[in-house]
């Protein structure tokens, strides 16, 4: 009982957050907000609140399935035709993440650890989970990742624009014409 | 006619419950398996492989449903919400010392991103959208839920992040404790 008013509160706080980001037309209002929202209501009341688990699957439930029913039939065949590019954009991501890691423990920005850890594009919590296990400050790579998701998704619509340019002047033909708009 | 019309809309309206129904049980029996199983991001993984799954055309009969788009917004928001509460004021003054370089660093992936983008629109004809949510080195419920809202390949886009979790979580991952332990 006495974690659940925090709950609600920083719940509360989230959803507030999320609808006001909604109506000022903010990138990713839902989650954006949601985080902000959260963080205010979490640090400025001193709640500590920690959000359990079964919350945190119903949320990815009800991602996961949304996203599921959108995926048509052919959808399996286009999966094993873009296994072998996709594979190496990934191998380009992750090797870069290694390499900045390397990079800012070089400059002495980041204990090398962490730098790996707070700079490899992967999960949040399973790269905050190995960061504590292996007795590293967990509030580094929380605050690195939340950095590389909003500079990620905040970017995202110049890369959009760059990727149409770069098709409309060097790839397509000049009668072509289809979906190209962000 | 009116009652018609009604009953017409009831049965419509059931329908349609019955569909979500449906998409709820699909998602929540696969990923409750891989979140059991340990697989990273099982439920959420497993949630779309699950709907999609009872979600296809197997017989004549059979009609695709959605989940009310205001579903998705309140896990998006729970997510968000999930995040928020990690961040501490140790972990905002430490960002605040390390965000320009962050910055820097991500900026210089995407420029690198760009390389695949092309790649992709060029041999695989990928449309522009499609091409730069399955490099783009976000969230895979953000990026997901980004390529859905503007018509992006979604299984493209899915498959490639998924390929990026799974090399991270069960290859990088224990190599990397390894080397650090």
């Amino acid at each position: 009982m006495t974690q659940l008013l925090p709950l609600l509160a920083v719940m509360a706080g989230s959803a507030a957050a999320a609808l006001i980001f909604r109506r000022c037309r903010i990138p990713l209002w839902p989650i954006t907000g949601g985080l902000v929202g959260a963080a205010a209501i979490n640090l400025g009341f001193g709640l500590a609140v920690q959000v359990p688990n079964l919350i945190v699957l119903l949320a990815q439930l009800l991602v996961g399935t949304a996203i599921g029913a959108t995926i048509a039939p052919d959808t399996f065949r286009q999966f094993r035709r873009f296994l072998a590019p996709g594979s190496l954009a990934v191998g380009a991501v992750l090797g870069a993440g290694l390499l900045f890691g390397w990079a800012f423990a070089a400059l002495g920005i980041l204990d090398p650890a962490e730098a790996m850890l707070s700079l490899m594009p992967g999960g949040v919590g399973e790269m905050v989970t190995a960061g504590v296990a292996l007795g590293f400050d967990g509030a580094v790579i929380i605050g690195a990742h939340m950095v590389r998701l909003f500079t990620v998704l905040l970017s995202l619509p110049l890369v959009l624009w760059v990727a149409v340019k770069i098709r409309q002047r060097w790839i397509a033909d000049p009668d072509e014409t289809g979906p190209q708009q962000p | 006619m009116e009652e018609d019309l009604t009953a017409g809309d009831a049965g419509s309206h059931m329908t349609r419950l019955l569909g979500i129904g449906k998409l709820l049980l699909g998602g929540v029996s696969v990923g409750s398996v891989l979140e059991l199983l340990g697989v990273p991001a099982g439920m959420l993984i497993g949630s779309v492989v699950g709907a999609a799954l009872v979600n296809q055309p197997w017989t004549r009969r059979m009609r695709p449903s959605s989940l009310p788009i205001v579903a998705r917004q309140i896990g998006l928001t729970t997510v968000g919400l999930a995040a928020g509460v990690l961040l501490t004021v140790d972990s905002l003054l430490n960002t605040a010392v390390i965000a320009l370089p962050v910055v820097l660093a991500y900026l210089a992936l995407t420029a690198l991103n760009l390389v695949f983008v092309t790649v992709l629109m060029s041999r695989y004809q990928v449309d522009p959208v499609t091409a730069v949510l399955a490099v783009t080195p976000g969230g895979l419920a953000e990026v997901t839920s980004i390529a859905i809202d503007k018509g992006a390949q979604v299984a493209v886009v899915l498959s490639v992040h998924a390929v990026r979790l799974f090399s991270l979580v069960l290859v990088i991952l224990p190599i990397l404790l390894l080397v650090l332990s």
